[in-house]
């Protein structure tokens, strides 16, 4: 029961960092759109690295971004 | 000194001048007490929030990025905290380069808005119902109507 899955529906779509493609060094908690876009699900949950493609610090940044945003209600919790 | 940011959010029980002049005493206290220069300040005006504070359902957001002395930002971080005219606030260390303006701020966040992506779901999904929907029933509607005509 390993291997009956295929590995293709699993595996990891290689993306490239849309942060480091524009040469941006940090994320901005202020711009919503950029977050909307990349950083939160519909339900305003964190995106996972595997689906967004970010580098790690990016999404580090990205994260701290977020919960910034949130304390500040630009972005909500939950929806 | 360093180069701050802060986002003040203002309740919106105080009327937009009344929350201005606050905004205004703000900046007054940074350069006049604390010996700290406004670099950039912006008003964004009223704003929906993102979930409820208190009985707060909107509020007036401004930008303000200011030279400051580090070691009395504890001091002023206080002092907004205990203001009851301030509903909250962030302070960072500014990020580097100009500052976005909310217009594009605004203009982003519109860009990429859930209504639109919500309604563009709708949109795809609605002519396929339609299309099934009327095959049958227009098939069903000549079928009783032949047989009237029959009967």
């Amino acid at each position: 029961m390993t291997s009956t899955t295929p590995k293709t529906s699993m595996a990891k779509v290689n993306k490239k960092c849309p942060f480091c493609a524009n040469g941006e060094k940090s994320v901005d908690y202020k711009n919503i759109g950029i977050l909307k876009q990349y950083g939160i699900t519909f339900f305003s949950k964190i995106k996972p690295r595997k689906y967004t493609g970010i580098c790690l610090s990016h999404q580090k940044r990205m994260a701290t971004a977020i919960k910034q945003a949130r304390f500040m209600a630009l972005v909500p919790f939950v929806k | 000194m360093k180069k701050y940011e802060t986002l003040f959010l203002f309740p919106s029980d105080l009327a937009e001048t009344a929350a201005q002049k606050v905004f205004e005493e703000i900046k007054k206290r940074i350069t006049e007490d604390f010996s700290g220069t406004v670099v950039f300040s912006e008003w964004w005006g009223k704003r929906p929030l993102a979930y409820r504070i208190g009985s707060f359902n909107t509020g007036f957001y401004a930008l303000l990025q200011y030279s400051f002395p580090p070691e009395k930002l504890k001091e002023f971080d206080e002092e907004l905290r205990i203001n009851a005219k301030v509903l909250r606030f962030l302070s960072l260390i500014a990020p580097e380069g100009e500052p976005l303006s909310y217009a594009k701020l605004v203009a982003e966040e519109h860009a990429f808005s859930d209504e639109k992506s919500a309604g563009k779901r709708r949109a795809k999904k609605r002519p396929k119902r339609i299309e099934n929907l009327k095959s049958p029933q227009s098939s069903l509607l000549s079928d009783a109507s032949g047989n009237s005509e029959n009967d």
